[in-house]
């Protein structure tokens, strides 16, 4: 395996920082075995050997795990394998059916809102018919950005409870996000800023949390929903 | 909003409703309203039907004009107790209901927090009265 990285060194924040790997390569399926022994994802000792199999193998397979963080292994294809695991101490299979995917407990709707942030690239000005502006790339990109972070902290938090996503017609694209009696909006209105609101209890009539920060300080602006 | 202009120059009655179209963007898996359907963002302007101006025989009919949305109702009581204006603008585009056209304003110099506070309790209110889900 192309690595100078101990899977057992790597830390939780190290792991989140390998994210998305996605391509046919000997890192990928480091990553992906990385994931699997992360402590706080609970697998069953069949599944490492299984993965073993599967470095050796190609075409490209992407695997939607627990954390719904794509990341690539690679299989045979036409041998219908499959495994049975635990993710995050719930049942879980993976296939090695091309194109397949997993997703598991709480977090079925990580790949589904995924696609959803993505397809708001196709949204053009005018989009609702009375004006709207279409996201920008960049603001897309960090749209995106900020969702993985929410998926991690989903995860970090035990937080099975699905965001929605929202383009909004100045162009900026929403998370609405709901846990316990909290209500986060996390809005990002460009490539570099975020607007974070937050109302507790939930049909609070003036947040009582508002923030507008870079980019780069999301990551505790998603906090607010356990603080 | 400057001295002199009234909230409420089409005389509209606190009971009286609005009514907001809901594009597929605005409306969830479960048919619920998302923060988007009264987002204040819009420049400069949020589009609505008087609810006096349209007969509740032709409420079907004035959906037609949006085939592809839902609608939503807002009572004006509580669009004023938010400070918003309730505006009648004329649109043609409406064809038969032109008239029932208005704007809700009153926003474009409030901060960003206030405009989000206040998108976030029409979408909790319309979403009490979801008069046509998004097909």
């Amino acid at each position: 395996m192309n690595s100078g990285i101990r899977m057992s060194e790597l830390t939780r924040d190290e792991l989140l920082s390998h994210e998305l790997v996605s391509d046919p390569t000997a890192s990928t399926v480091l990553t992906y075995e990385a994931r699997i022994t992360n402590p706080e994802m609970e697998t069953s000792g069949s599944f490492i050997p299984a993965v073993s199999e599967l470095a050796i193998a190609r075409p490209l397979l992407s695997i939607v795990l627990a954390s719904g963080l794509t990341m690539g292994a690679s299989m045979t294809p036409g041998v219908s394998t499959s495994y049975n695991t635990l993710v995050r101490g719930r049942p879980a299979r993976v296939s090695n059916e091309i194109g397949d995917s997993l997703q598991v407990g709480p977090f079925h709707w990580v790949s589904a809102l995924r696609q959803k942030v993505s397809d708001f690239g196709s949204l053009t000005n005018d989009w609702d018919g009375e004006g709207a502006r279409a996201p920008s790339e960049g603001t897309l990109q960090a749209a995106r950005h900020v969702f993985e972070i929410m998926v991690g902290y989903a995860i970090r938090a035990d937080i099975g409870a699905a965001p929605i996503a929202v383009p909004l017609p100045d162009g900026a694209i929403r998370f609405e996000w709901v846990t316990g009696d909290r209500e986060l909006f996390l809005t990002i209105v460009s490539a570099e800023r975020v607007e974070a609101q937050g109302w507790t209890p939930r049909d609070a009539a003036e947040s009582v949390y508002y923030a507008e920060v870079p980019l780069s300080d999301v990551n505790a602006e998603v906090g607010w929903l356990r603080a | 909003m400057a001295a002199g202009v009234s909230a409420n120059p089409g005389g509209l009655l606190r009971d009286e409703g609005l009514y907001r179209f809901v594009h597929p963007n605005n409306a969830k898996a479960d048919g619920t309203l998302n923060s988007g359907v009264f987002s204040l963002r819009r420049d400069p302007a949020v589009s609505v039907g008087m609810e006096r101006e349209i007969p509740p025989d032709r409420l079907a009919e004035f959906c037609g004009l949006k085939p592809e949305q839902g609608l939503a109702r807002v009572a004006v009581g509580d669009v004023f107790d938010l400070e918003l204006s309730v505006i009648p603008d004329r649109e043609p585009a409406w064809t038969e209901f032109a008239n029932a056209h208005a704007e809700l304003t009153g926003y474009s110099l409030w901060p960003n927090k206030r405009k989000e506070d206040v998108a976030k309790r029409l979408r909790d209110l319309a979403n009490k009265q979801i008069i046509k889900p998004v097909p």
